[in-house]
């Protein structure tokens, strides 16, 4: 469905994305993870048009779709989410929803403004549409508040309910666990796996909850300064040795350092990361949750 | 009934009133202030132009002044008849072309609603490249050009001397008749699929987009409306003064304007109507102001344009106490006005309500959290 060929995005000297060639298949959940800054949502950004890719091609459906503009590759079928929640914030939780069906109307501005015959029925599909998906999310009752006086997981659904209603045929999720606790986790990927089945899409995800990935996803990438460096099935990365090795660092002999190990667990980043890839056991600094990458 | 159709009811009683009120203003207003309740008419157009850029798209835009000039020589070359014409043009002959135009006062104001719209696309397709403050000082160089080409074409325009005895045709019903048609228009609008793309842009540009918007092409279309909305104004007030020059369509004009739309409320449409009206009336009722006053037994001699200082005083209070002004984004809807007036029925329902709202919110603002834990780990 969506593969990306040697696709790399320079600023500057400053090589954030390097030759990447991911592939996503119908009906396929897919991980993209790495440590901070390693150029995953600069990877989405040079799928989705934000940013043009210095070179490397995306191709989607058949279709070759570098260096469209964002509201073109949305209107081909990828709807994303923001890491770092982009809700119309003033504007109603409804509208928020209305809004990202913008794109199908087909009425001319005078038929929206004078109210023809066929804009209402555009409007009428409009609302029961966004009806669906609020309901569908749990986000219905919320539906006159303002966007922003929902709280914050909330928001993260409203943010997936918004570009479900662009009708996409891949969903682009950018960390959408971030802040959650170990249950809510757990129920989002029954959330995801029921949207995947519901509207037929693929979705390729960043994330940094090991438990989540693990639980979801068909395959995964990962990504250490802009590079690839392991692929596979979650079982296949989470025991390869150079995606330890980028997480926590080892030794000599291949082996995690022990010390590094040890002092790695009053570190609470290293710690985390080794408790995200479940090659410690849980300690005392690890248990306490620190909300994630940033 | 419906909320629906009882809005639809009270919006039919809300326009009849308004036709009383137009039809009764003059004996009861007296001549000057009738003049002034036409004068608030056009205000309202031009500030619904103004606030469908600045307030729903978000799009910073200075030259509002420019594309009323635009309008209003539009309306004076086609109804100035022919010996007024003559009269006019001494240094120099007329363009022979524009001589021979001649046309009822509503083509004339169609004609300037689209020779401003016109305009303004022109503008749009390099300005609306540029963001924020670049394109306020982007159209604002534009309105200050229109200016000075308009004071330069001697045989098109008159240039600085400018034009007189032109028909002076706006009447109240003209004046208010189209402000009122532009409400309607502005609530159609702004309540379409087009105008929430247009409050999405507002909103957040890059979201805006990733949702299938484009961009470009809604403020385009959102610049050229209201901009030609300015024409439409600009039209109506030539018809309404009976004389214009280049000088009056300074940045000042524009300054009044934004001055109406921010005391309003960006965003609101019921807001630009009311502080049109009021800023229009309270600029002529302040003018004992600029004459000579005494005050505990000191006599101050007249200060020309001390009326101006009160109403910038007026913008910076708003702007630092008062952000949203009047109506912020809201309308003035039965809705609105029984959750602003309303509370004591409510009282009840309100606070089971926020209890709920307050159980349902975790922590309070996410992105404070997150730079206080960035900062940390740094």
């Amino acid at each position: 469905m969506l593969s990306t060929d040697n696709l790399s995005i320079f600023f500057g000297g400053l090589k954030a994305l390097k030759d990447l060639t991911i592939e996503v298949g119908d009906g396929e959940v897919i991980g993209l993870i790495g440590p901070n800054g390693a150029g995953k949502t600069t990877a989405f950004n040079g799928i989705t048009g934000v940013y043009k890719p210095t070179s490397g091609k995306v191709t989607f459906l058949g279709q070759d779709i570098t260096g469209l503009k964002p509201h073109e590759i949305t209107r081909k079928g990828i709807a994303r989410t923001f890491q770092n929640i982009r809700l119309f914030k003033e504007l109603s939780v409804l509208e928020n929803v209305l809004i990202s069906q913008h794109m199908l109307v087909k009425s001319s501005l005078f038929g929206q403004t004078v109210g023809l015959p066929r804009y209402r029925g555009e409007d009428k599909a409009q609302y029961d549409n966004a009806h669906a998906l609020l309901e569908e999310l749990g986000l219905l009752q919320f539906r006159d508040d303002k966007s922003s006086s929902l709280p914050y997981g909330l928001q993260r659904k409203l943010e997936i309910a918004r570009a479900l209603a662009t009708k996409p045929r891949l969903l682009l999720l950018d960390e959408p666990a971030a802040g959650m606790n170990p249950a809510e986790t757990m129920a989002f990927i029954g959330l995801i796996k029921q949207l995947q089945q519901a509207h037929d899409i693929s979705v390729l995800m960043i994330e940094h909850h090991m438990q989540l990935v693990m639980g979801i996803c068909d395959k995964l990438w990962v990504l250490v300064y802009g590079e690839e460096i392991a692929q596979g099935t979650p079982k296949e990365v989470q025991n390869n040795p150079a995606v330890v090795e980028a997480y926590l660092g080892v030794d000599d002999d291949g082996d995690i350092d022990p010390e590094l190990a040890r002092v790695g667990a009053d570190e609470p980043a290293v710690a985390e990361a080794a408790e995200h890839l479940g090659v410690l056991p849980h300690t005392d600094a690890s248990a306490s949750e620190i909300g994630g990458d940033k | 009934m419906t909320s629906k159709q009882r809005n639809l009811i009270l919006a039919i009683a809300a326009i009849a009133l308004a036709l009383v009120v137009m039809a009764f203003a003059r004996p009861v207003l007296g001549q000057f202030w009738f003049g002034m309740f036409i004068l608030s008419g056009i205000f309202v157009i031009l500030a619904l132009g103004l606030n469908l850029i600045n307030g729903f798209t978000g799009l910073f835009s200075l030259g509002h002044a420019g594309f009323m000039a635009v309008g209003a020589y539009t309306v004076a070359i086609c109804t100035l008849p022919p010996d007024a014409k003559k009269q006019n043009f001494f240094l120099e002959p007329m363009n022979p072309i524009l001589f021979a135009i001649q046309t009822p006062f509503w083509v004339a104001l169609i004609l300037a609603t689209v020779m401003a719209g016109l305009l303004a696309w022109l503008i749009a397709i390099p300005a609306l490249r540029l963001r924020d403050d670049y394109l306020a000082i982007a159209t604002l160089g534009f309105g200050e050009i229109i200016r000075v080409v308009f004071s330069n074409t001697q045989s098109i325009t008159n240039g600085a001397q400018g034009l007189i005895r032109i028909p002076t045709e706006t009447s109240v019903w003209w004046s208010w008749g189209v402000a009122l048609l532009m409400i309607v228009f502005m609530v159609r609008l702004v309540g379409s699929s087009f105008g929430r793309s247009l409050k999405a842009i507002r909103e957040d540009e890059v979201a805006a987009e990733a949702m299938g918007i484009n961009l470009y092409r809604t403020k385009i279309t959102s610049f050229v409306i209201g901009s030609a909305m300015a024409g439409l104004g600009g039209g109506l007030l030539a018809g309404f003064l009976g004389s214009i020059d280049p000088k009056m369509f300074n940045f000042l004009y524009t300054f009044n304007i934004v001055l109406i739309i921010v005391l309003g409320g960006l965003g609101s449409i019921s807001g630009s109507v009311i502080a049109a009206v009021v800023i229009t009336f309270g600029m002529e009722w302040l003018r004992f102001l600029d004459g000579s006053m005494e005050a505990f037994g000191y006599r101050i001699s007249g200060v020309p344009g001390l009326r101006m200082v009160v109403f910038s005083a007026l913008l910076l209070a708003v702007v630092l106490f008062w952000r949203e002004g009047l109506m912020g984004k809201n309308e003035l809807t039965p809705e609105y006005l029984s959750k602003r007036f309303g509370r004591r029925k409510k009282v009840a329902v309100a606070s089971a309500s926020t209890t709920d709202a307050v159980a349902e919110t975790p922590t309070p603002s996410r992105s404070d959290e997150e730079l206080d834990e960035e900062a940390n780990h740094a």
